[in-house]
């Protein structure tokens, strides 16, 4: 006497005896050319978005920001749909990087030369802070608009990016001060 | 049984064999290609699509019943998976997180249709005895009987009898208890077991 589990699983690979219709592969191959075609973060156009995006962040760098740990650290308001609410894998997505831009952050603030190495990425990040929520708004008005979801991840990524190079910097120069000292 | 339940959260390329030497070089060879993937190498994508279709096919095929469906729920979860490869940390759980993202389109495509019947009943309490089949029943019966279950029972039962996820998981992807998982899958596994014994 077997458990279904027991028969099943004996046999498990003979369950996945089904093939898709012939030419299903060809089928795909044009779904990915079609799909490729669409507007992604290699997509020329989109890094030259992202590059105006980053001259922008720089131009406010003039401006200085007080009390910006506060600042940093305030949690992104809830609109009625966020990343999160798009499928959950983005919401994996989304908690990875809020989680990476957190402990980066951190990092950063806990840092003693920070205030030495200028406020570069303050500014960059504020900007790119202010455009999530612009594309979180736009996401609400067109829901499920998978361009807009592509921004946003991509938002998240250029943030996490921005502080990693923060940090790198950061480091380096602790490291040639301790050379000096 | 613990052992069972992992199975769908290491890597498993369909083809590689339980060689260590060899597995290791086509794990070297699977991160390459995933790497590929990333940088947006169509070929690289084909390459992975050709390595994976036939398993998320018959996922998809499990859960939806329909082969135009399954196909398209199978090559959209490929799409998905190509996509947001970037943001996943750990490429070694690549099949796992392609599976799931299978099953949550082919969930999705069910509840789309009109006569999805979800998943109403709250757990009663009882808890049934473990079937139990001591005929030798081919792969076709078993399949004819898990098919022929409601949409509720069949999700559950192929996502443990199958894809290998633990009641909690269950319900996590179905966004019910784990105990509705868990008395629902011993109900589906009940129906089954009556199927098979008035369809010898």
């Amino acid at each position: 006497m077997k458990s279904l589990q027991e028969i099943i699983s004996a046999d498990r690979s003979s369950f996945d005896d089904q093939e898709p219709n012939q030419g299903h592969a060809k089928r795909f191959e044009q779904k990915l050319r079609k799909f490729s075609e669409e507007p992604t973060s290699n997509n020329p156009m989109q890094m030259v978005w992202w590059a105006a995006a980053v001259i922008v962040g720089i131009l406010f760098v003039t401006r200085a920001v007080p009390n910006r740990e506060g600042e940093m650290d305030q949690p992104i308001q809830q609109a009625t749909i966020g990343l999160s609410d798009i499928s959950p894998e983005m919401a994996e997505v989304e908690s990875y990087f809020m989680e990476q831009i957190r402990t980066k952050k951190r990092s950063v603030a806990s840092s003693e030369s920070e205030e030495m190495i200028g406020q570069l990425v303050v500014g960059q990040l504020h900007q790119l802070e202010e455009d999530y929520e612009a594309l979180r708004e736009e996401l609400n008005h067109h829901q499920g608009d998978q361009r807009i979801v592509r921004h946003m991840v991509e938002n998240y990524r250029l943030r996490l990016m921005l502080l990693e190079m923060h940090l790198e910097k950061i480091e380096k120069y602790e490291q040639q001060n301790r050379l000096v000292n | 049984m613990q052992e069972n339940r992992l199975r769908n959260t290491t890597f498993q390329p369909v083809s590689a064999q339980d060689h260590s030497t060899s597995s290791d070089h086509v794990k070297s060879i699977h991160r390459d290609v995933l790497a590929r993937c990333v940088k947006g190498d169509r070929h690289a994508q084909m390459q992975i699509y050709h390595l994976y279709y036939k398993a998320m096919f018959n996922t998809a095929h499990r859960i939806v019943l329909d082969r135009h469906d399954a196909e398209d729920v199978m090559q959209e979860a490929f799409l998905t998976a190509f996509e947001q490869l970037p943001s996943l940390l750990d490429r070694s759980t690549f099949p796992a997180w392609l599976k799931r993202i299978v099953v949550n389109k082919s969930l999705n495509a069910l509840r789309a249709r009109k006569t999805y019947d979800g998943h109403k009943e709250e757990w009663s309490g009882s808890e049934e005895a473990e079937p139990s089949f001591d005929a030798p029943y081919t792969v076709q019966q078993i399949k004819e009987a898990i098919a022929q279950l409601s949409d509720g029972y069949r999700s559950i039962v192929t996502l443990y009898l199958f894809e290998g996820y633990d009641h909690e998981e269950i319900a996590d992807i179905l966004g019910i208890s784990s105990a509705t998982s868990r008395s629902q899958f011993n109900r589906g596994k009940q129906r089954v077991k009556e199927f098979l014994m008035q369809h010898p």
